[in-house]
């Protein structure tokens, strides 16, 4: 059951992946481009330091795309497929979420190889070291994390996600009514995002530098 | 004795022509002597408030309390004692590891923590008091940190007024060398970086030469010998010639041309006249003091201090080894020392393997089909 599952979740994602693949690839190799003019090893890591949020924002991309497209199907056929196989609900999506896990992996390799085509490339400046595995397995993490959200977002009923569009809309007006009734002293929206992007935070992995080459 | 009424004569003629020149001297004298009555009663006045204000720090200092912990002695105001004295304790051991035998400077100053009166909140300023010099012969109180009354304001004010008070004695070549306060501390990794980043942009031949281990190179890029010849010091002949082409400032226009058809007596004869641009400061001193102070062990702080020998020399009676192993650990320091990659971490994995379990159960426990 859950090969016919890869399979037919593979036709409906492939295209997307290989383009994602293909871009995360290139990502390094055009880091290295732009960086190579550096004229001293501080600008260069300052040069590659500018692509980190590049990697992050691939990651969330990659993440989304693969959640959006395991559902997809699903949602254009009121979800009688699925409803039609003796499986439970549980089971279902347990292979439906595994088998966008898989496709995700060949996003991380086309990364790493990019990656270690850098490291290898021998135009790293001496006395700075590449972190090709390292950035790999954050982007990988990062990716998969994008995924999980948007695919418990894209399996919720339309109540569950207007709820949670519902929530993040009622804090910006929470704040903007704070700011209108008692000035600037009361700060609700830092904090939440501290609570969200700062360690443990669900988002906290796209935080912070990625550094594919640094000091 | 008509000689006699000769001289006379003519001298009489020579004052009546100078006559007019003596009285706009004159004039210029008084205004002058005008002109210091002034500042000297304005000295006075501002001698006067000075004076008032060291001699009311001092009556304000016999208010407080005194407390000693180790080698620190600290005047306390007295509603603080109690949590100074008992942090001051905590903190005297680990000082004595940090300055090593140096701490005993200390017991010839004083540090000062006073309760804060201009705020509404319960806050405190630790402070030290200066060398007493002659504008100050009660010494000034420098402030270190101030802030709400705690165990770590307490903490970081000892250690950072320690830190100034031991290297405030020191007046020799090392310590105007240096050009900045010595911070004993082990070298941080970001430091050993910034060394590293450092040396290996250089674009001075010395930089690139020390960089790849050349402990004379070193030794001119961290100005340990003298510098008689920059130009010659820091770059060779294609190193000369490439700052030439690199700095369009140096504008002297038929020296470099010449420089850049391969004169190198041109650019020789440029860069000397242009020395400000071919010198890079010297920013990575305090790391190979730091080193040596960490090399020598417990008394080398102390050596540091006392020695009025040259940089080199007093690095090397520091450290207690020759200045060229000094210099050996430090380029292999700077090479090897760094920083582990912010990528990933322990902490990341776990908490994204978290999330997408989290996530995963919430996306099977849904709604949508019950």
């Amino acid at each position: 059951m859950f090969s016919a599952i890869l399979w037919s979740q593979w036709k409906a994602t492939r295209a997307l992946v290989l383009v994602v693949t293909v871009l995360v690839f290139a990502a390094p190799l055009f880091s290295l481009q732009v960086a190579y003019t550096a004229f001293s090893p501080v600008q260069f890591v300052s040069s590659m330091q500018s692509f980190g949020a590049l990697y992050s924002i691939m990651a969330a991309v990659a993440g989304l795309l693969v959640a959006l497209s395991a559902w997809r199907l699903d949602h254009a056929g009121h979800h009688v497929y699925a409803l039609a196989l003796p499986l439970s609900r549980a089971r279902y999506a347990a292979y439906r979420f595994t088998a966008g896990l898989v496709f995700l992996l060949p996003i991380a390799v086309g990364l790493l190889i990019g990656c270690l085509l850098v490291a290898i490339s021998g135009l790293i400046p001496d006395g700075l070291h590449a972190y090709p595995i390292a950035l790999t397995l954050r982007f990988t993490l990062a990716a998969l994390v994008a995924y999980a959200v948007f695919f418990a977002i894209s399996a919720a009923t339309n109540k569950t996600a207007g709820m949670i569009i519902g929530v993040i809309a009622s804090l910006f007006f929470a704040q903007y009514l704070l700011n209108v009734f008692a000035g600037n002293t009361y700060d609700i929206l830092e904090p939440t995002v501290n609570f969200i992007f700062v360690r443990p935070g669900i988002l906290s992995v796209f935080a912070g530098r990625w550094m594919l080459v640094d000091a | 004795m008509r000689r006699i009424t000769r001289l006379a004569i003519a001298a009489a003629c020579a004052a009546a022509t100078t006559a007019d020149a003596q009285g706009t001297r004159a004039d210029e004298l008084r205004a002058t002597r005008a002109r210091l009555d002034r500042l000297t009663a304005r000295w006075r006045v501002a001698d006067s408030v000075l004076k008032a204000f060291d001699d009311s720090v001092g009556r304000s200092r016999a208010a407080l309390d005194t407390v000693r912990a180790g080698n620190l002695r600290i005047l306390v105001s007295k509603a603080l004692r109690a949590e100074v004295e008992a942090s001051a304790r905590r903190r005297a051991g680990p000082l004595d590891t940090l300055l090593g035998t140096a701490t005993a400077r200390l017991t010839r100053h004083w540090i000062v923590v006073r309760q804060r009166n201009d705020s509404t909140l319960d806050t405190a300023v630790v402070a030290y008091v200066a060398k007493p010099g002659k504008a100050y012969p009660e010494g000034r109180e420098i402030d270190v940190i101030w802030g709400p009354v705690a165990d770590t304001l307490y903490g970081r004010g000892f250690r950072t007024a320690a830190m100034h008070l031991v290297w405030s004695d020191a007046d020799n070549p090392v310590s105007r060398w240096l050009n900045a306060e010595l911070n004993p501390d082990t070298t941080t990794a970001v430091a050993w970086t910034t060394v590293r980043l450092t040396l290996a942009s250089d674009q001075t031949t010395a930089g690139h030469k020390c960089w790849n281990g050349d402990i004379d190179a070193c030794k001119v890029m961290l100005r340990l010998v003298p510098l008689t010849d920059a130009p010659t010091q820091f770059f060779d002949s294609a190193g000369r010639r490439q700052h030439v082409e690199r700095n369009t400032g140096l504008s002297d226009e038929p020296h470099r041309t010449n420089c850049l058809r391969g004169d190198d007596k041109a650019c020789r004869a440029l860069m000397a006249f242009e020395q400000w641009s071919v010198i890079p400061p010297n920013l990575l001193s305090g790391t190979v003091a730091q080193l040596a102070v960490r090399m020598g062990g417990s008394t080398a702080l102390d050596r540091l201090i006392a020695t009025q020998e040259s940089p080199a020399r007093a690095l090397a009676i520091t450290a207690g080894v020759p200045i060229d192993s000094v210099l050996r650990v430090w380029v292999r320091n700077a090479r090897e020392r760094r920083l582990p990659s912010e990528d990933m971490s322990a902490g990341i994995a776990a908490g994204s393997l978290m999330w997408i379990l989290v996530c995963g159960v919430l996306a099977m426990r849904s709604s949508r089909w019950r």
